[in-house]
């Protein structure tokens, strides 16, 4: 029992910790999902990492070119940062409508990302600004990943048994974003199917460059390549031009053998509609 | 391990399995059981207790979690035998029917206006959009908030 649980307070301590980590032990930020997969799978001779008192991983620093995120950053402090409201408004969105205040107290971005459930609401806004991922093992060691290589299937990543997230690095630019999502009531969703959308825009609101990337409709984010063609080119305030065929499309193309694609393709059709009416807010 | 906390402003040291829930902790080795476990997976609040001034859901937080921080649970509202404004307020607006989420409930209200004293519909409702109530149907609970901070200002507290 004294040895079940090590709670690192620094960088040093953690990589230290992750020598000692079989394959009993898991890693605990928020716990907003683990203490309840604990639960469920009857877990009990559990071991802990617990890296949410790691001072390090707690901050969000802005740099002259990237917004530097710490892996245990909460749903609440994101959507309160001003820095991500300015700079990544899709991600303050994507916090905000995340679970319940308690959840969203607790909830971490890099949970959201080592657990990969494919209806994570943070993963397809890291998908669209295609977030480099920084990872430190038990040899303090340090790599850099691009957030499309980690998430490989639901609750599948790239990472090693002795590694942890510990940042998330976004690159700072003049693009704007936005984030929408549909589930079965008004608050405390899990995605049903989720979006996001960046976009860079000409003088003359001229859309130049657009990524949208569509979450629940596969085991990761897919991006939305009809629906992006459709939309560069055209004008934002325009934009309620049909794009219903372009949607259903992308949506018949991700899951062409689920039963969910025909609730989906209507869903979809308003989720995009909302996603672009946010940008304008 | 031994772990420290502050529960509802008393300082506890205790020799406990730190990954035992925040829940398990409080009901069981410290017998306050007026969090109370609905749902176990974080959707219901019926566990709501208050971590550094901010509402939580103790199901899903491990007890070695909270080693070092300040915990309020329903019991510590109540001083030298009075209940605390929300709890009156919840009371006289009947915004209790059967009772099982009300400490939840409450604590969420309660940290609520612990950092925004005046709030408005809306953000009432954000607040407890995480806890369930199946007899009142919120209306009154949000007429309750409303009239804690009306009685705080009249009450000078």
């Amino acid at each position: 029992m004294e040895n079940n649980y090590i709670s690192p307070k620094s960088l040093e301590e953690l990589y230290k910790a992750l020598k000692k980590k079989d394959d009993k032990t898991y890693i605990l930020a928020g716990g907003t999902d683990l203490c309840i997969k604990f639960v469920k799978n009857q877990i009990f001779d559990n071991k802990v990492i617990d890296i949410s008192k790691v001072e390090e991983l707690r901050n969000i620093e802005e740099t002259k070119d990237t917004i530097n995120i710490g892996a245990c950053v909460t749903m609440t402090e994101l959507e309160n940062s001003m820095v991500i409201k300015k700079n990544v408004s899709a991600l303050m969105r994507a916090a905000y409508s995340l679970g319940s205040t308690q959840i969203r107290n607790r909830a971490t971005i890099g949970g959201n990302l080592a657990n990969a459930a494919q209806c994570g609401d943070t993963i397809p806004v890291l998908f669209a600004y295609d977030a480099d991922i920084k990872i430190l093992n038990s040899n303090n060691e340090i790599r850099v990943e691009k957030v499309r290589n980690l998430i490989t299937g639901i609750g599948k990543t790239t990472l090693n048994p002795d590694e942890v997230i510990t940042n998330i690095i976004l690159k700072k630019s003049n693009h704007i974003s936005s984030f929408a999502k549909v589930g079965s009531r008004k608050t405390v969703i899990i995605s049903k199917i989720n979006c996001c959308g960046k976009f860079y825009l000409d003088e003359d609101n001229i859309v130049k460059e657009a990524n949208i990337y569509l979450g629940a409709v596969g085991t990761k984010p897919i991006q939305a390549d009809i629906i992006e063609e459709k939309l560069v080119g055209k004008k934002i305030e325009s934009i309620s031009i049909n794009l219903d065929s372009a949607v259903e499309q992308q949506i018949e193309n991700a899951i062409p053998n689920r039963s969910s694609k025909h609730y989906k393709k209507y869903a979809a059709i308003g989720l995009v509609e909302d996603m672009l009416l946010g940008l304008g807010r | 391990m031994y772990i420290e906390v502050v529960v509802n402003g008393e300082k506890v040291k205790m020799n406990i399995d730190p990954t035992k829930r925040l829940l398990d902790f409080l009901r069981d080795d410290l017998n306050l059981t007026g969090a109370k476990e609905g749902c176990s997976e974080g959707e219901c609040g019926a566990c709501t207790v208050i971590l550094n001034k901010k509402a939580v859901v103790s199901c899903s937080i491990l007890a070695g979690q909270v080693n070092g921080d300040e915990i309020i649970t329903i019991e510590g509202l109540e001083k030298n035998g009075e209940l605390d404004t929300i709890q009156k307020a919840f009371i006289e607006k009947g915004a209790i029917q059967c009772g099982f989420c009300s400490p939840g409930m409450i604590l969420s209200c309660k940290a609520l206006l612990m950092r925004n004293p005046h709030p408005t519909d809306d953000e009432i409702k954000r607040a407890i959009e995480g806890n369930l109530c199946r007899c009142t149907g919120y209306n009154k609970i949000v007429e309750a908030v409303h009239s804690a901070v009306n009685r705080g200002s009249s009450y000078g507290e």
